[in-house]
């Protein structure tokens, strides 16, 4: 066995319902810790939403322990988080301002939600003149509770959890343009150069460079998609105006219509500048997606899922999880040899993959239940006291 | 050895996990606190040097804001903001000190209509050199002239120049 690769059985396949509840268990009771204010305390509408929640993330997690898949289970709870939350972004805004759009004298009081996208444009002028060019608050207040220091300290968090798997476990944005790709069955446009994954460096150090020359986030002054699903600048002038028609058309091309046509989530592989940043941090990121180049047979399956083309050829023909890998996991569900596996890095190949896979899982899953969950029950509240 | 270590950092990330959102947010928070960063001036106007009291309404006086990367630029805007909205009356005058020298720097009018889409207008005449003119502008950018109406309040930003440049 030994300098061999040890063909294992993935978890859940071949494993009893008892076991994959008792793995389950663990999520469930974390699930409920999280949410116990909105179970026991909250209003009705809250309560109803708790619950759903908590056994629409223990449903999810069974399957991935059940199935051995991780992807599909993945998608589900990507794609809800990522449909739930301008519904409960924007019904907030519309209780709070009865409007999307953010006034000049919300931008003055410091009232406008930070974004985890903002955050590499804020690092030049911070460490330059200590200042942050954003027009929210530095702590949260009661009318902002979404301020830069909150959102800083949970993408730190969730970046030395997951690195780059922040961008399909956690980002919300994520997983509306994963709703959009999954529409299809196939895709209609097969070949992207992966030239164009080099556009998002081009982007980060456009936005970085930019937004500290004109001190404004310019990117989500300028070029943020996901404007059209949250809040954007009162429609008061001719730039406002500008503003308004090129973050819709790229919403409308980045994250409805090229991943509809591709299958790829083409805003976060070509166009966010968040992205390069959370590539880096895969390289302090404990977990990893690799291919063993013993089992790999060159069928492509791999590169044909990956949804955000992190799939390289190596000299030798197999294929190659690159440093773009969001840990989605479409890969090494795909793979028919097994070849692609979750590893923790400095473990040799010869480690059963079960243990990667499930410390990763565990790991993900506890922030994902924190975070996307958290967002998830507020949004269900809101719906169910919308309808009842 | 380097897979007990590397299992051991997989525990040490699931143990972080599980602390995040009970201990680490917090710890987390309370160090981007000490780092005592501020919301850039270009956006929320400074800090107020002096509140005028006029009776009926306040005026709060910013100190001056020249927005730049490093340092100061050469141009900029001194942030107002009267309020209650409700206690102006429909038209503004007000000859104000903006540096506290106790010398006038400019008068102010503002027009202020009270239907609910009126756009106020905003007229500043300079009485001293760093201070530049705006004529019945209803401009609303945080770039250069403002006058915004708020809820009650009345948000204005007045061209200056740094004084000692051309």
């Amino acid at each position: 066995m030994s300098g061999q690769s040890r063909i294992e059985t993935p978890l859940g396949q071949g494993k009893s319902w008892v076991t994959c509840l008792l793995w389950t268990l663990p999520m469930v009771i974390w699930g409920l810790l999280m949410f116990s204010k909105g179970l026991f305390h909250g209003a009705l509408a809250e309560r109803v939403a708790t619950i759903m929640t908590v056994a629409f993330l223990a449903g999810v997690f069974f399957w991935m322990m059940r199935s051995g898949e991780t992807y599909r289970p993945r998608r589900v709870f990507f794609v809800a988080l990522g449909f739930l939350f301008p519904f409960g972004f924007i019904s907030g805004l519309i209780a709070q301002r009865g409007t999307m759009s953010i006034s000049l004298e919300q931008m003055i009081l410091g009232n406008t939600p930070f974004c985890h996208l903002a955050l590499p444009m804020m690092a030049l002028p911070a460490v330059v003149s200590k200042t942050i060019i954003f027009p929210g608050s530095i702590l949260p207040t009661p009318e902002n509770p979404r301020a830069f220091a909150t959102m800083l300290a949970l993408w730190f968090g969730a970046t030395l959890i997951l690195g780059r798997g922040w961008c399909s476990w956690g980002c919300f944005f994520g997983g509306i343009e994963e709703g959009f790709a999954s529409l299809r069955r196939k895709p209609l446009i097969y070949r992207i150069s992966s030239h164009w994954t080099l556009l998002p460096w081009a982007v980060l150090i456009l936005v970085v460079v930019g937004s500290a020359i004109w001190l404004v986030p310019f990117y989500c002054a300028w070029l943020c998609p996901f404007k059209t699903v949250t809040e954007f600048p009162a429609l008061t002038s001719l730039k406002a105006a500008v503003q308004f028609g090129i973050f819709t058309t790229l919403f409308a091309i980045l994250v409805v219509v090229f991943p509809f046509l591709t299958k790829k989530r083409t805003q976060c592989a070509f166009f966010c500048p968040l992205g390069p940043v959370q590539s880096l941090a895969n390289k302090i990121n404990i977990f990893e997606l690799k291919s063993d180049p013993e089992r790999c047979v060159s069928c492509r399956l791999c590169e044909k899922a990956c949804p955000l083309l992190a799939i390289d050829q190596a000299e030798n023909g197999v294929r190659q999880v690159n440093m773009r890998c969001s840990r989605c996991g479409a890969c090494a569900d795909a793979c028919p040899k097994k070849a692609i596996r979750f590893r923790i890095k400095g473990t040799p190949f010869t480690v059963p993959s079960s243990a990667p896979r499930m410390m990763f899982l565990y790991a993900t899953w506890i922030f994902a239940t924190m975070f996307g969950g958290s967002i998830i029950a507020s949004s269900l509240g809101k719906m169910i006291g919308h309808l009842f | 050895m380097i897979p007990y270590l590397a299992y051991g950092a997989a525990i040490l990330t699931i143990l972080f996990a599980l602390a995040l959102p009970i201990k680490v947010l917090p710890i987390f928070v309370s160090a981007i606190k000490a780092l005592d960063l501020k919301i850039a001036p270009r956006f929320s106007g400074g800090e107020v040097a002096f509140v005028i009291d006029r009776g009926g309404y306040q005026i709060k006086v910013y100190h001056p804001v020249y927005p730049a990367l490093v340092g100061e630029g050469s141009e900029g805007f001194v942030q107002l903001i009267w309020q209650p909205r409700s206690a102006l009356p429909s038209e503004v005058q007000d000859a104000l000190d903006l540096d506290g020298d106790g010398n006038v720097d400019c008068e102010i009018s503002i027009f202020n209509p009270s239907g609910k889409g009126a756009t106020p207008l905003l007229t500043v005449i300079p009485k001293s050199p760093w201070v530049l003119p705006v004529q019945n502008s209803r401009t609303t950018s945080l770039e250069k002239v403002l006058i915004e109406k708020g809820r009650d309040a009345i948000f204005v930003r007045i061209p200056v120049r740094k004084p000692g440049t051309s």
